[in-house]
This record gives C-alpha cells, structure tokens and sequence, in this order.
C-alpha cells in the first residue's frame, strides 16, 4: 500500500449510513455522514442525545451493538478502510491506531483488576515486545503526566479506590500508553461534575503539547468544544448539519441549528433568572425519516423548499460547510 | 484493630454462633425422638434394669441444662462418646470414614467445575448457537435428574451393561488407582446436576459481565477476544458460581448419602444411614455435626474467597 499524501486527513469518513433493527423497525440512526479528520489536529462533534456522535464513534471503534442492520459508506483510517477490515486485524488496530475515552469513568474500568494490570495489559498489544516492567514502568509514568499524586503507589490499588475524575485521568493514560494515531474521546467529562470536567478539559489542552495524534472530540456542549478543538462537526439527527473552523462556527454559524444551539449555550448558567432556552419540538422519528431537511420540522426559517428532499452538505465558505439551503 | 483483622474476627464470631446452634439444634434430636433414646436402642425386649443401665451411661438421668453443657463440653473435647453397639470411640468411626466422603465431595465438584466452567463458557460466547441451545437442553436435564436416579442409571449402564467399572465398593485400601476408578461413577453421578447449573448459571453473569462497560474498553484497546472472556470477564462472573457452589458442598454432602448407599462406599452418608436404621442416635449427631462444620467451613471459604474475587467487597481503610 503506497502512503498517501500527507495532506491527506487521517480519518476519513465518507458518506456513512447505519441502521440498527429494532421491535419498533429499523432505525437509521446515521446517514450520509461525512467528516476528516487531520492529522495533529483536534476535532469537536457536536450534538444532543441521539444526534448519532457516540454511534459515529463507536463505527470508527467497529464496536457496534450486535442489532446493527446495515453500513454503508467508509472509514478510512491512514488510507486502511477499517470497515473491510477483517474481524481481527480491527482488533489489532484498536489501541495502538485508534483508541477511545468512554463517558462514564465510574465503570469503565474493570472493578476486579488493579489498574497496574490493566494498564499493563491495554500496552501488550501496541507493544508486544516489550516486559512487563518497562510497561510498568511506562504506565506510572503515564500515570504521573495525567496527574495522578503518587503513581507509584496509587497503581496497584483497584479502580474503586478512585474517584470519578481520577478514573477517567487513568482511561485516558491508558490511551495515552497506546500511542494511538486517533485518540476519540466519548463525551469525557459529561458524567464527572462541573469542577472535575474543568480539570479533566485541562488536562486535554496540556496533552495536547505532548501528543502528535489526532483527537476526536465528542460533547454534547458547544462550550467544551470551542476552547479545546481546531474544528467542530455539528450533528443533528443523525446527519452532520455543519462543519468550520471553531473560530468560524462560533462567529459565523450557518446553519439555523448551529445558531440556535450556541443561543441555547449563551443563556446557560448568567443566574439572573432569565429562562434555560431550549430548542422547540423533540428530536425526529428515525424509523421514518422524511425526504427533506431532517430539522425543518423544528426549525424557525423553513420553508417550502427545505421539504423538497435532504440538503447537501456543501462548501458555503473556504473550509466551513453546512447542510441548509439557506446558508 | 486492622480492618482485614476485624473482618475476619466478625465471620469466625458468626461462624462460632452457627456451630452453637447447630450443636443445640443436634442435642434437640435426641429429646425429640419418641421414647427412651436408651430402650429405643436396646429394642423392645430389654429388660427395664438394662435400659436403666444404659440412660445412666448415656447421662439421660440428668437434669436437661446439664445434658446440654456434657453434650457441648463433648463436642469442644472432640470426645463424642462411646458407641454402644460397637463400644468404639465414636469420633473414630466418624474418623475413618471422614476421608471417604471427603474425597467423594471434592471429586463430585471438581468435576462439576471442570465441565461445568467450560460449558457455560462456551455457551456465552457462542449465544443462540447449536451448542448452546444443546448445552442448554443437557443442563436442564442433568439438573432435572435426581442424582439417586443418575446413580442407578450409570451403575446399571456402566458396571451391568458395559461392564467397563465396578460396581460397588471404595476400592482396595493402598490401591489408589482402584480407588480412583471406583470414585467415577459415585462422583459423577453426584456432580451430573451441578455441571448443568454451574453452566447456566456460568452463561447467564458471564453474558451479563460482557456486556459491561468495562469489557467494551478492554475491546476498545486491542485486547483479544480470549483474554477478555477468560481473565477480564471470567473472574467477575465467577462470583455468583462461587456463592452456589458454597451452599452446594453442603446439598453434595446430602446427596452423597445416596451414593454411598447406592455404591455401597464407605462414608459419613452410610455411617448415619445404618445409625439411623439402628436408632443409634449419638452416632447420628456426630455424623451430622461432621457434616455441619464441614459445611460451615466451606462456607468461610467461599466468604473469604468473595473478598479475593472482588477487591469492593474487602475491607477498606478509606477511599481516595
């Protein structure tokens, strides 16, 4: 296989769509998703409960739930479609290509090990050659760049003698220790409380430094994206809505979700008694998705022409792209 | 106090509350019994000069409080009495035959283990598949069968029909490999039920335990398929299996009575089986009170080993 170019991104997702059966029908829960990732960089998705982010990510992990109906369309990670990969080279990339930070840090980690074991375990496949005291030795270190108080120590106790944001410190240094060239984080700090996220979001900035892979970025809060990734993906519903810059999708949204998404963001937490804002109507029915704009349904500006048929996700900027006929 | 060393002084305070009950329980049997224990044992045509004689050797004149405190003073000496009909120490009957049982309970769960272990592991790694829905129609049936019945079966199958082992017996003393062939059937027939829910009951929490968030991490970081079932989920699985198999070494120690009848072994089950039959009580407590804290220890056992298995339910000096 030849390398590709360099400015090539290092994950490519191409027009993916998956459904998972269910006792209702089947579900299409992502559809024509297009995102790039590129290399060094740091990417946000954006979206609410059941806009499909976690799904996405889970079809990069190829750890999808077993009532998975249908997949079309690639991920191509570093120029290897991880989808025609068979079952046990995906294992192998797992880890030392492509690692994730799962949401809940509080079960995460498996109750009956210590963390050294697991910690020296997630290693063994990244790096086969290596003995167990250098991974050792690696993993109190990784421990230690995490900020963990005394690693060495702290290592042979089991998960439970943890706190929740320590936990999730020692998830990430397990994919820290990997090496991965893709680093996904499933909405890392949403289960930790607001003190703890902080610390957690800073320990992603200082890694950043210290990191050369790509991150992928998943919250449902366009706050915690926007100080820490170079581009954001907004999804609804299962399609991507827009994608820019951070910059740029924060001082020029273009789609009227975005917009309304940051509105919602903007009137969190002043404490003056002006109402939480919130998006009128409900997330759509995914069983029966429409022929037309999957947000026209509650959107403020639609019009007759966002009902005929799904709108394309196009350039409407250098680099920033939305999928609404308006923009 | 050290908190592990607290821990373990509670369980052996509760575990010392259960022998006493059990022992009283024990004594009680002898006060139910209808009759004269004495002229029970001596049968209908002793004279009342030898029934007399015989409640004066056992201590039944005595007031009830003082029986009590000479049973228990018995049982902390290990001094259980003479037998009457034998005039042997009784603790060395249970002795003797103490091994045999033993022996018999710990092959009937290994092998319950053995197979049962691997077969509800496969059977949850490999759900809906052929093997499993077999696996699933043999363990209902291995539980469904009573082991007296599987004991019949296989002694009419293997030592009358195939005439491949032998039949009755524990085996020439000193003749360990006769010993062993002879330990097949009984064990077997006793373990036949426990493989079928050690499976199912292995199937359903390692099912439950894959699906845990944790294993999908282990997945998310390369680790193989193998290592996953047998190092990460197994040993969060096992706990449940470990529970049952606590009360199953006592269930075991029952139904082994009916093996060692049906096979004609040696053991604490046919030692109280014959007491029974001779209503000679005194036999029958010591034989039961071997079988009780035999049962209580395993269970200490498999306390302690919940703490081994799961590092949540040790002791803790604080969390960080």
């Amino acid at each position: 296989m030849t390398a590709p170019p360099l400015a090539a991104p290092l994950l490519d997702v191409q027009g993916l769509s998956l459904s998972f059966a269910t006792a209702r029908g089947v579900a299409r829960v992502l559809r024509d998703v297009t995102l790039a990732i590129p290399r060094g960089r740091i990417v946000g998705v954006v979206g609410e409960s059941g806009s499909g982010k976690s799904t996405m990510a889970s079809a990069v992990m190829r750890l999808l739930p077993p009532n998975l109906h249908a997949v079309t369309g690639s991920i191509t990670l570093d120029g290897t479609d991880l989808l025609a990969l068979p079952p046990d080279a995906m294992r192998r990339m797992r880890g030392r290509r492509v690692a994730m930070v799962f949401q809940d840090p509080m079960t995460a980690l498996n109750p009956v090990f210590r963390v050294e074991t697991q910690m020296v375990d997630v290693q063994r496949n990244a790096f086969p050659d290596r003995s167990r005291r250098e991974l050792h030795a690696r993993a109190v270190e990784m421990l230690r760049t995490v900020g963990i108080p005394a690693p060495e120590k702290r290592i042979r106790d089991y998960p439970h003698q943890f706190s929740g944001g320590m936990r999730q410190r020692i998830v990430i240094a397990m994919a820290l220790l990997c090496e991965p060239e893709l680093l996904i984080a499933d909405e890392p700090t949403t289960a930790l409380d607001v003190t703890i996220e902080a610390q957690i979001l800073r320990l992603f900035e200082d890694l950043r430094a210290g990191f050369d892979g790509s991150i992928l970025f998943i919250s449902h809060s366009l706050g915690v994206v926007s100080s820490l990734c170079d581009e954001v993906v907004v999804m609804y519903a299962g399609t991507v809505v827009e994608s820019a810059s951070a910059r740029d999708l924060f001082t020029n949204p273009r789609h009227p979700y975005t917009r309304l998404l940051l509105e919602c963001e903007i009137g969190e937490g002043d404490g003056r008694g002006e109402r939480l804002r919130s998006i009128p109507g409900g997330v759509p029915d995914l069983f029966d998705v429409p022929d037309a704009c999957i947000f026209a349904g509650r959107c403020p500006q639609a019009h007759d022409r966002c009902l005929q048929g799904v709108p394309a996700l196009r350039e409407v900027a250098p680099g920033h792209r939305a999928a609404c006929v308006l923009a | 106090m050290h908190p592990t060393l607290r821990y373990l002084s509670g369980r052996l305070l509760t575990t010392a509350l259960v022998v006493v009950g059990a022992v009283t329980l024990l004594f009680a049997l002898t006060l139910l019994v209808p009759g004269n224990p004495a002229s029970v044992l001596l049968g209908p045509r002793a004279t009342p000069e030898a029934v007399a004689a015989l409640a004066e050797r056992m201590g039944l004149d005595r007031p009830l409080h003082e029986r009590l405190l000479m049973f228990f003073g018995q049982v902390a000496t290990g001094n259980l009495g003479t037998d009457v009909i034998s005039g042997r120490p009784i603790l060395t009957m249970v002795m003797e035959v103490l091994p045999f049982t033993v022996t018999l309970t710990i092959a009937a769960i290994g092998l319950a283990v053995l197979v049962g272990v691997p077969l509800g592991c496969y059977a949850a790694t490999n759900p809906g598949s052929r093997g499993d829905r077999v696996a699933a129609v043999l363990s209902v049936s291995f539980i469904a069968m009573p082991n007296f019945v599987v004991a019949i079966f296989l002694l009419l199958i293997f030592s009358i029909w195939l005439d491949w082992l032998p039949v009755l017996g524990a085996g020439e003393p000193g003749d360990v490999l006769d010993q062993l062939v002879r330990l097949i059937l009984p064990s077997v027939s006793l373990a036949l039920g426990w493989v079928g829910y050690i499976a199912r009951l292995m199937r359903s929490s390692l099912l439950e335990v894959l699906g845990e968030p944790y294993i999908r991490t282990a997945r998310a970081f390369g680790i193989p398929d193998r290592k996953i079932v047998y190092k990460y989920a197994l040993k969060n699985a096992a706990i449940p299996t470990v529970a049952i198999l606590g009360l199953g070494v006592g269930r075991l120690l029952g139904g082994a009575i009916f093996a060692e009848i049906i096979f004609a072994r040696p053991g604490i089950g046919t030692l109280v089986y014959d007491a029974i039959l001779t209503r000679n009580y005194p036999v029958v407590q010591a034989g039961v009170l071997v079988v009780v804290l035999l049962f209580v220890l395993t269970n200490l056992l498999v306390d302690l080993s919940y703490a081994w298995l799961d590092p949540r339910l040790r002791p803790q000096k604080g969390v960080a």
